[in-house]
Order: C-alpha cells, then structure tokens, then sequence
C-alpha cells in the first residue's frame, strides 16, 4: 500500500503498537488476523492521507511519485512486467486498491474481507472485478 | 446472474494468472529480529508521553495552578472592566453634547452669588486677621492723611 520500506516500517511498528495498546478491545467474535489486518489497512490509509495533507499535493501525486520511486526501490525487485503491474495498482482508486491487494496478493477469502472492511461480500467482488480490469487495461495500453 | 458469474470467473482471470505471483518487496536480512524491540520501545515512548501529559493534571499541580490562572483572569477582567467604565463615563455622545449646549439653565448666571460663593470659599479666615492686624499709629495716619478736621469741628458743634 505505501510501497516504500520506511513507510512500510512506519506504517508496521504503528500498527503493533496500536494493537498493544488496543488489546483488551478485540473482541473474539472476529479472527485476530483480520483485525490486525483492519488495523494495518486503516495505519496505512491514514499515513497516505497525512503525507498528502503534509505536502499539500492531491491524491493523484502522492500515487505518482510513489508509482515513480518504485524504480529506484532498493527494497524493490521485479522484472518490466511486475513493476508495471505494480504501478498499475497505484493508479486505482483506494478502496479498489485495498481489495485487489487483498485478494489478490494475500489470497484473503471474501468472507474474511467482508468482516474486516465492513462491506458485503458482493461489493468486494465487484470491486476486484473493477480494480482487475482497471489493471489489464493499463498492462495492455502501457 | 451472469455478472454475477462473470465477477466469480474473473478470479481465475487468465490474463493475470499470466504475470509470475510474488511478492516483489523484500526487507533487510535482520529486520525481524530488531523489530519487536523498536514496537516495544515505541510503546515505551508513548507510555511516557502520557505520563508526562498525565503528571499536569495530578491535584498537586493542578490546583493551584488553576486558582493562579483564574486569579489571573479575574485580575484582568476587573482592569478591563474599569478602563472601559472610566472611559465611558468620560466620553460624552454628540446628542449628550447638544443637549447641555441647548439647556437654557446653563446661561442663567447670578454673578454676585458666584463671587460670593468664591470668595467664600477661596478667603480664609487666617487672611481676614491678617488684615486686621494693622497697627493705631498706620490708622491714625490714615485719619489725618484723608479727613478733613474743619468740617469735623463744625458737625461736633
């Protein structure tokens, strides 16, 4: 999600420490992996909102110049192919991005997604369905 | 009921079934083994944070320092309030202005109860011994000086 290994360090050690802190909090109705998962998406949302309103730049930048700092990702390794799938990834709209990630690099089941984003489980395959064709289209055009 | 299959067979997408599977981000050989520690001292950081955040809100402190902050507003409301009421009691308005000019009360002047009002006031009595104290010989010079003792002679006779 926010592609640089700092922020992704960032973004990790603030989650645990959220989960630390929140423990008493989960309730065991749901998986503790989903939760934790909940918790990293929002940390990851909310850093990529706070680096936009921090250089005042709006959404499309942010995604750009992190599609553009992939190249020269020590931490980042792939063929033309992959990085295009990944830069691919950055130009979708949020919501959309979280799930195809989700599904599609995590292998995370609809049902779990469903009770870690709080939307139905018909929506979410909608979206990758959407996100999925976004991703095609720009491979095939790029 | 055919989207909806099409959304399910879009899963087993050929297209990116086609593009190798892996995680293309990697971290540093030892980044697991140092992680825990910086989480817990991050968590460390933060419970001092609220310590120190905490300790103002402790009765011992805050407390007095409230008495001294609303004392302090107080004081400064008290200044204020009297700056302005001075200030206003000053300050006249244009009709209040007109309105003393027009009173005809303010031309009715008794100038002999003024004066007398004045000197009533202004005159001690330290002054009016003073005057008194003029000695026999500078009256009887006086005397001699502006009367006229033949007409004098005459009115005794």
């Amino acid at each position: 999600m926010v592609i640089s290994h700092d922020d992704a360090n960032d973004v990790t050690q603030e989650t645990f420490v959220k989960v630390w802190k929140h423990l008493d909090r989960f309730k065991e109705e749901a998986q503790l992996y989903t939760w934790i998962y909940r918790i990293a998406t929002n940390e990851s949302i909310s850093f990529l909102r706070k680096k936009r309103t921090k250089f005042f730049l709006p959404l499309i930048d942010v995604e750009n110049s992190l599609s553009n700092s992939l190249k020269d990702d020590r931490f980042f390794s792939s063929d033309e192919i992959e990085l295009k799938l990944q830069q691919a990834i950055l130009k979708l709209p949020e919501k959309q991005r979280i799930v195809f990630n989700l599904r599609y690099y995590d292998e995370m089941k609809y049902e779990d997604m469903s009770e870690m984003l709080g939307t139905s489980e018909g929506a979410l395959k909608a979206s990758y369905h959407h996100a999925a064709k976004k991703v095609e289209e720009y491979l095939k055009n790029n | 009921m055919e989207t909806k299959n099409n959304i399910e067979q879009f899963d087993e997408d050929k297209f990116l079934s086609s593009i190798p599977k892996k995680n293309n981000f990697s971290v540093p050989a030892d980044y697991f083994d140092f992680l825990p520690e910086q989480i817990m001292n991050k968590v460390q950081k933060k419970k001092k944070k609220k310590k120190e955040i905490y300790f103002l809100f402790r009765p011992v402190i805050a407390i007095p320092s409230l008495a001294v902050l609303s004392g302090i507003i107080v004081l400064l409301f008290f200044f204020y309030n009297k700056e302005t009421n001075s200030a206003n009691n000053i300050l006249l308005s244009e009709n209040e202005v007109q309105n003393v000019i027009n009173n005809p009360e303010l031309y009715n002047i008794d100038e002999a109860s003024i004066t007398e009002e004045y000197l009533a006031a202004n005159i001690s009595n330290e002054s009016v011994n003073e005057e008194s104290t003029t000695s026999e010989e500078e009256i009887k010079s006086y005397l001699e000086e502006n009367s006229d003792v033949a007409t004098m002679t005459k009115e005794n006779e």
